[in-house]
């Protein structure tokens, strides 16, 4: 087991904190520390869209995955 | 989807000039250790699809990667001692299907353990150059076995999409795209299109793996 230096599932728990906050955002605006988080997580390298992606079908979004992107980011994904 | 099964028996046929040589070869080898040999392009053909279907000499690649050279040499069955011959390799050399080990026919003899490819994947090899002699066996395989036919080998070849990729240097471009063509013309005659028969659907079967494209989802975020 690795005890020593930076944890290897970083990138991973950072994704889904991101993902979490953007779930959360769509329930209600984000409190000060909340969207200080969400703009640290948004430029740090480790989190990527595709993690955050994994993520939130992991969190369980499911089927409403498409409706969620239609209105968190305006895309036809 | 298979495409490999049912129309390759994959025996030996040791009476053949490639048999021979190989005969010879293995009874050279030093006893005392294991070889992991593999045989690829004409000969294999000519042992287990047609012994009619001639080649100047037999291709050989150890499969760890050990320079066999040297125990063809003191076997006198290099090119240098003339004939029919050995032209030792590597693995590198036989440019084929990524599924080639998978639908290979292994053989155990003695202290060998000998490997031939599939048909299938001899002839993919053989579009690198297409020469006469690579069209002949083509040519031979389809009518005797009724193999490869068109859709079966657009398969594969998708399969093997990374064959289609342009060459490292100008000076030896890659011939695959172009002599895919020619084959089709020659064999099926018909046309095909590489970019949309071959390329575009590997692409896709590619891209289903790596799943969807997401959203940019930290610019969202940060907003």
């Amino acid at each position: 087991m690795n005890r020593s230096g930076a944890r290897t599932d970083d990138a991973w728990r950072k994704s889904r904190l991101a993902a979490r906050l953007l779930l959360l955002r769509e329930s209600r605006p984000l409190r000060p520390r909340e969207q200080t988080l969400a703009r640290r997580l948004s430029s740090d390298a480790e989190v990527t869209n595709r993690l955050i992606q994994q993520a939130l079908y992991f969190l369980g979004i499911g089927s409403r995955k498409h409706d969620f992107d239609q209105k968190l980011v305006g895309r036809g994904n | 989807m298979t495409s490999t099964k049912n129309w390759w028996a994959g025996e030996i046929d040791w009476a053949t000039p490639a048999g021979e040589l190989l005969q010879k070869f293995l009874a050279s080898l030093p006893k005392h250790r294991s070889f992991h040999l593999t045989v690829y392009s004409s000969a294999p053909l000519q042992l287990t699809v047609d012994r009619q279907l001639m080649s100047g000499d037999v291709d050989l690649f150890s499969d760890d990667d050990e320079d066999l050279s040297a125990l063809v040499a003191a076997a006198k069955l290099d090119k240098l001692h003339g004939g029919f011959h050995l032209e030792p390799g590597f693995e590198l050399s036989f440019r084929t299907s990524p599924r080639w080990r998978q639908r290979a026919k292994t053989f155990q003899l003695g202290n060998v353990t000998l490997t031939l490819p599939h048909p299938l994947d001899n002839l993919l090899g053989k579009l690198n150059r297409l020469e006469a002699k690579d069209l002949k066996a083509f040519e031979r395989t389809h009518q005797l076995t009724g193999h490869p036919t068109p859709e079966e080998l657009k398969y594969e070849l998708q399969n093997a999409v990374d064959l289609f990729r342009p060459a490292f240097d100008k000076d030896s471009p890659n011939r695959y795209p172009e002599n895919t063509r020619r084959l089709w013309r020659e064999i099926f005659h018909s046309e095909i299109d590489i970019q949309r028969d071959i390329i575009e659907p590997a692409r896709a079967r590619r891209n289903q793996g790596y799943g969807e494209t997401p959203p940019e989802y930290k610019r969202a975020l940060g907003e």
